[in-house]
């Protein structure tokens, strides 16, 4: 297939890229299911939700819903793979704790990663079968047959015959958007709640990116890094977050449970610095402006 | 690229039947006489050992010629294909402003129908190559002959046009 150029029309553009990453995405559940690999299933997620993001940025381009109602089903395969997900970053994380930083609850921790390893299995015996309990054969025909219909004639949300670089920039807006509106709430340390929604903003706009790509000029790669650094840093932070309600939910209050949420208090507040430095070098609020003049 | 019999016989002191015994040596190319070089010809029953070095740079030439010629309907091929690409696209867009109404139903999406194979059709001729160079350039002719004038035609008419043009794309090797 051609690459897309900014002045392709936006109708043709849609389909070459949804095509792209559909490939992708069942590329990478054919590979989940062959060995459930973590790797593998990592890989996958990302995909899943990538394709969800172009499913969402081109759905005007195709009538009646019919991609989010494909989006649906992508995202029942998104689910699925999070819930190991969740299990296996708790026993990373806990697992990984220094004998200093585990203090008087050495034992309720090591009770704890009995208990998270126990629910790993479970969890990925429940993917296994989850996932093929869904076929991806259907999913594939109908993607296929939706995107042989693109709705050129009698559109009334977007012009499909114009350049796809017109749609890229108000596209960027719309995901640039929430994230002006999210940082100054964000600022507040104790915003956990609006932490967690920049970084689904942050994450958004990464794939919403990672898709209209072949628009950029080679500037991109350096954009890339800085959303994919916030990403990784909100991650962690929302991560420490669901750590500390695990520990307040599982472990007996108490001298040990303190000393813990003290550990990730400080590790917070240490990863909490670091967002506030990547702030001062690269404002995740001017990504979309950014974005936008690579255009 | 293989070359035909006739074209073998371009070369001097080549005749019909060495250039059965060529073909039946797997020489069957300017490019491939070249490689083989005089060991090779050397091989080649009835060859005059004495017209070896003639034959050998007749056919590093004629091998040149036919590579820049190939380039050449390559280029005309992939400039043939973006104009056919443009002349589809303003003719859906022009299609669209003028019947609004009438493209919302059954018929834009027998419309929509065309211009996806057609779109489909070229990209595949984009990424087929060199292979079928000729006769992909004939059928994108045959559509751009299919779509002139249609700009201004009845719907019925831009209709009956895409489908030939459609037709015609699709009978590109691919």
């Amino acid at each position: 297939m051609s690459p897309v150029f900014s002045t392709t029309p936006l109708w043709i553009a849609a389909r070459h890229l949804l095509g792209v990453h559909s490939a992708d995405f069942f590329l990478r559940w054919a590979k989940v299911t062959k060995g459930f690999g973590v790797e593998e299933i990592h890989d996958l997620r990302v995909a899943s939700r990538r394709l969800r993001e172009g499913l969402a940025l081109f759905e005007p381009c195709f009538p009646d819903k019919e991609l989010s109602r494909i989006g649906k089903q992508v995202k029942q395969v998104t689910g699925i793979l999070g819930s190991l997900r969740n299990t296996d970053e708790s026993i990373l994380f806990f697992s990984a704790l220094e004998p200093e930083e585990l203090l008087q609850a050495d034992l309720e921790v090591r009770d704890l990663l009995t208990h998270l390893e126990k629910e790993g299995k479970a969890a990925r015996k429940k993917l296994k079968g989850d996932l093929h309990a869904i076929k991806p054969g259907p999913l594939k025909s109908v993607l296929s047959a939706t995107l042989d219909k693109p709705q050129l004639f009698g559109n009334t949300q977007v012009d499909p015959f114009q350049d796809f670089s017109l749609f890229a920039d108000v596209a960027i807006t719309v995901r640039e958007q929430p994230l002006s509106k999210l940082l100054p709430q964000a600022l507040d340390e104790a915003n956990i709640n609006a932490q967690h929604q920049l970084r689904i903003a942050v994450k958004r706009m990464r794939y919403r990116l990672e898709i209209l790509e072949p628009l950029f000029s080679s500037d991109f790669p350096e954009l890339h890094r800085a959303l994919k650094g916030y990403q990784e840093v909100l991650g962690k932070l929302h991560d420490l977050d669901v750590f500390a309600q695990m520990l307040l939910d599982r472990i007996p209050e108490g001298a040990g449970q303190k000393s813990l949420l003290l550990t990730i208090a400080a590790k917070r507040s240490r990863l909490y610095a670091s967002f506030l430095e990547m702030l001062g070098s690269f404002p995740v609020d001017t990504i979309g402006a950014q974005a936008r003049s690579y255009l | 690229m293989v070359q035909t019999a006739a074209e073998l016989q371009q070369l001097k002191g080549i005749g019909r039947i060495l250039v059965q015994r060529l073909l039946e040596a797997g020489l069957d190319s300017f490019a491939k006489i070249v490689q083989a070089g005089e060991e090779g010809l050397k091989k080649v029953r009835g060859l005059n050992p004495r017209n070896i070095n003639s034959i050998l740079e007749q056919a590093k030439l004629l091998s040149k010629a036919s590579h820049t010629g190939r380039l050449a309907r390559v280029e005309a091929l992939q400039q043939r294909l973006s104009e056919v690409k443009e002349n589809v696209q303003s003719l859906a867009e022009t299609t669209r402003q003028r019947f609004p109404e009438e493209l919302t139903g059954k018929c834009g999406k027998k419309l929509t129908s065309d211009l996806v194979r057609i779109e489909d059709a070229l990209e595949q001729m984009n990424n087929g190559g060199k292979k079928g160079s000729k006769r992909a350039a004939k059928a994108l002719s045959k559509a751009q002959k299919r779509l002139a004038g249609l700009e201004g035609a009845s719907l019925k008419k831009v209709h009956k046009g895409l489908k030939k043009a459609r037709k015609a794309v699709l009978s590109a090797p691919k």
